[in-house]
């Protein structure tokens, strides 16, 4: 399978399981973010994870919050690493993280946790955006693993899609515990 | 091709038509058939509530009378898997006896799988006497010896478009021999929700290669009056159609 | 865990007769079901999936400590803390033992069947320690007061109005809210409990022993909060969850989730590898994994071995009919449908559950849909062998003497003449049904009734006789 059938097949996957999937240039990130900001009747309080961004991305998000009213909140270091501060995560409506490899089989992003990668982040608020690069695409579980080799972080998730349930009645209903709506915006490379 | 039939214990008592029509249609077909008479019972209810001491009896006295047998085609699937499927673990601890039985299972059939893979009939003649049909496909004929759509195709062939299928086919009457007397209430409400299938078909008749599964169903319609359904053997249906 | 004397057919008949319990089940049994079916058959080499997770848990069943202290090595070099529990007192106890030296006093725990195996809920609350179940299914039984009816789906047989009155009275929450609302009310509510938390308590799918990691598969998340959230982590996981390889997920996550439910992967699976590391804001300080045995070592080494390969999917219960039309409390233990037929008596005795290996029609539906090919049908066979054996030598006697007659041509012929003639006569027969098993029978069916015509056998002589043979003796 070519670059970008493997692409689109996480495309088709991830959509399956009910992720939103946009796929932006660069440069058009940030107008895509606001808009999306924009539509979300929520709490002006986003997370956001302190570490593991490419080069000046992170900035460039907390500029689309500000601008859109967001405050936002991240995890902060001290000597003993890492912390949250628990009552702005708790009031965050949205969470947002940089997400580096994620599965075309299952259409699912992995998370790692690591310092400051702020893993909350994607789990605690009602909306959880996660973006990525083009080439973070890999085939299945199996590549990843053989990627990762003895290097496995401490916790390492698979995120399909929102949290759900069926449990009542068989009823399919998101947002039980995470996040009601998970957002995948794929930078191309310009 | 000669056979040797297995009568079953459920035919010799209660379905004398069955095993007739299933010598006819054997016949019709070219086939040559023997009746052992010293056949019984082939252990199965032995084998399904534990007591295998007296499994192991019957399915020795059974493989005493057949073990002559070029082959052997039994016209109740149970009976067919119980020779085919189950006799040679019986005898764990005999080498020989395991080969011997296990010989004896691969050239047992059912019926319809006897005419379907050993004599190859592929077309059965439309019946002279239409009416609307479904068919119960019981467990042991899809799960023990592996026949699927065979008897429905044949179905189909004879009575075309009056041929209904059964929905949940698949699913379980509720007999599972002691099952239907230690657990009777389950068994019960199994039996009435295949009933009901088979009632939304329409269908005056009921075909099965299993007997067992017959008696229960025909029974079970009996207590609740549905007078117009009668339950045969698929031989029954192909006796009528080639005849 | 231990019921003096389960009576199946009596819990079976009530539950047959509640239309509310009845509907319930078979509408999520249904879904799940057919969920599953179109799942496997959209995976392509499903089939050969099946036999290669076979022979990865054939090999960790067949050297069973070997692989879980393994697994408990790589534990602790990754910081956490293995313990080695021989039955469910002894897991109690180190449950109870961390809970105490913590001073904890409250725990939210994501579903865990090996859990309730052990009965660790009621264990913690006598230490003092309230435990809130966050799988929805689980919230919503422990708030009723009740145990799972299904290892994958436990509030199967409750309906939303059930639900709605519950929340309501226990909650607080507005009366008849919708299936969405009362997902809200649980959010909320659980939210809470999960950031108050002084202990997160799970389960593991999968304990991998190469890596000494564990995997837990959700799809609510709670299983990723509750490992991510409270200070400390206490997982206690059947050996026989263990696989080889940290590889070996790739195919068993997919034989467990489609088989499942029917997805392709659940929404979140969590492989945890130690406790929190330095300089990281999430997840337990300290990571306890209690290996618990009770009997499945035992079991590697006799004939029901295949047990431990059971991935707890659940799809035999969907796919069986006496589950489906009963549900799960009737079993009255924590596994129901085929694989607590055959586990429960393992686990607690075939005195206790004697009942169980009857509550099955050998109609084969579960082996053809087991991700793992475990032979129940055979299985619940095994164990009606077992059930004679303790009988002793009167009962298997009583049960010989037919076999002998029925293997005696002459006696079975005669036999069968008597019983035909009994069955064709209305008076003989009716005070055959007042009794025993033709009474059981007689409660949903009429007697059978011989067919019409000359018998069989009768038929055949006159046969070969031709047509002007004569007809004194009967077959």
């Amino acid at each position: 399978m070519s670059k970008a059938e493997v692409l689109e097949r996480y495309i088709r996957m991830a959509q399956a399981a009910g992720t939103v999937v946009e796929r932006v240039a660069k440069a058009e990130l940030s107008v895509r973010l606001a808009a999306l900001l924009g539509e979300e009747e929520s709490s002006k309080m986003a997370a956001l994870s302190a570490s593991g961004w490419p080069e000046g991305l992170r900035e460039s998000v907390e500029a689309v919050l500000a601008s859109c009213g967001f405050e936002v909140t991240m995890a902060r270091k001290d000597q003993s690493g890492y912390s949250w501060d628990r009552v702005r995560l708790g009031a965050a409506s949205v969470g947002i993280v940089w997400c580096e490899k994620y599965l075309a089989e299952t259409g699912s992003l992995v998370l790692t946790t690591g310092p400051g990668m702020g893993g909350l982040a994607s789990l605690l608020p009602e909306i959880s955006i996660v973006l990525s690069d083009a080439d973070g695409c890999l085939e299945e579980l199996a590549e990843y693993l053989h990627l990762a080799g003895a290097a496995l972080p401490a916790r390492m998730t698979l995120v399909t899609g929102p949290s759900r349930t069926g449990d009542i009645e068989a009823t399919m209903t998101t947002g039980v515990h995470g996040p009601g709506k998970v957002v995948h915006f794929i930078l191309d490379v310009d | 091709m000669k056979i040797s039939l297995l009568l079953t214990c459920t035919a010799d008592l209660l379905y004398p038509a069955s095993a007739r029509a299933s010598v006819e249609v054997l016949e019709k077909l070219g086939v040559e058939v023997k009746f052992p008479r010293l056949q019984t019972c082939c252990g199965q209810p032995w084998l399904n509530t534990g007591n295998l001491e007296g499994a192991r009896r019957l399915a020795l006295h059974t493989l005493e009378v057949f073990e002559d047998a070029q082959t052997v085609v039994a016209i109740s699937s149970s009976c067919a898997d119980t020779v085919r499927n189950h006799y040679a673990e019986l005898f764990p601890d005999s080498p020989a006896l395991r080969d011997r039985f296990e010989a004896l299972g691969q050239r047992t059939y059912e019926f319809c799988q006897f005419l379907h893979l050993v004599v190859g009939i592929k077309k059965m003649p439309r019946h002279p006497d239409p009416a609307r049909t479904t068919y119960h496909s019981s467990c042991r004929t899809l799960r023990g010896i592996g026949l699927r759509g065979v008897a429905e195709e044949y179905l189909a062939q004879m009575f075309v478009e009056d041929f209904v299928p059964l929905p949940e086919q698949e699913t379980c009457c509720g007999f599972g021999g002691s099952f239907s007397v230690k657990l009777p209430e389950v068994s019960g409400r199994l039996l009435a929700d295949k009933l009901k299938n088979i009632t939304t078909t329409g269908a005056t008749r009921v075909a099965s290669l299993d007997l067992s599964c017959l008696t229960h169903l025909s029974t079970g319609a009996r207590r609740l009056g549905l007078a117009g359904i009668r339950f045969l053997h698929l031989a029954e249906l192909m006796a009528g159609a080639l005849k | 865990m231990m019921k003096a004397s389960h009576n199946f057919r009596k819990a079976s008949a009530a539950a047959v007769a509640d239309e509310v319990l009845g509907a319930a089940v078979e509408k999520t049994a249904t879904l799940l079901f057919s969920g599953r079916a179109s799942a496997a058959a959209r995976y392509p080499g499903f089939e050969e999936l099946r036999d290669w997770g076979r022979s990865r848990k054939m090999e960790v069943s067949g050297d069973l400590w070997r692989f879980a202290r393994r697994f408990a090595d790589r534990l602790e070099a990754a910081g956490g803390v293995a313990h080695y529990a021989r039955d469910a007192r002894e897991a109690v106890e180190i449950v109870e033992g961390i809970a105490r030296r913590l001073g904890a006093v409250s725990a939210v725990k994501s579903k865990s069947m090996t859990a309730e195996e052990v009965s660790l809920n009621e264990a913690l609350l006598k230490a003092g320690v309230a435990v809130t179940e966050t799988d929805l299914g689980e919230f919503i039984i422990q708030l009723a007061g009740e145990k799972p009816s299904h290892i994958v789906a436990p509030a199967i047989h409750k309906n939303r109005e059930q639900v709605a009155d519950l929340f309501h009275k226990a909650l607080g929450s507005p009366p008849g809210l919708d299936v969405g609302g009362l997902v809200q009310v649980a959010r909320k509510t659980l939210r809470e409990r999960f950031l108050a938390a002084d202990i997160g308590i799970t389960g593991a799918n999968f304990a991998v022993s190469e890596t000494g990691s564990i995997a837990i598969v959700t799809n609510e998340g709670n299983g990723r909060l509750t490992t991510a959230l409270p200070p400390v982590q206490i997982a206690l996981v059947g050996i026989d969850k263990i696989i080889p390889k940290l590889y070996d997920l790739t195919g068993i996550l997919t034989l467990l989730t489609r088989s499942a439910t029917g997805q392709v992967v659940s929404s979140y699976v969590t492989v945890i590898t130690g406790p929190r590391r330095e300089g990281e804001e999430e997840g337990p300080r300290e990571l306890h994994v209690v290996l618990l045995d009770n009997g499945r070592s035992s079991l590697a080494a006799g004939q029901f071995r295949e047990m431990l390969h059971c991935l707890h999917c659940g799809a035999c219960l969907n796919s069986c009919p006496v589950y489906r039309a009963v549900g799960g409390h009737a079993y009255e233990s924590v596994y129901p449908g085929p694989m607590g037929d055959v586990l429960s008596p393992l686990l607690w005795g075939l005195d206790a559950y004697a009942d169980l290996p009857d509550a099955c029609t050998l109609c084969g539906r579960c082996a053809e849909v087991c991700p793992m090919r475990i032979p129940l049908p055979e299985f619940h066979r095994r164990l009606r062998v077992l059930r004679t054996d303790l009988k002793g030598k009167k009962a298997a006697w009583k049960a010989l003497v037919p076999a002998i007659l029925a293997g005696h041509p002459m006696l079975y012929r005669a036999g069968l003449k008597g019983m035909r003639r009994l069955l064709s006569s209305g008076p003989g027969l009716s005070g055959l049904l007042k009794a025993g098993p033709a009474k059981a029978w007689s409660l949903c069916r009429e007697a059978p009734r011989p067919g019409e015509g000359p018998d069989f056998r009768s038929w055949w002589e006159q046969r070969q006789k031709g047509p002007k043979g004569d007809t004194d003796e009967q077959g």
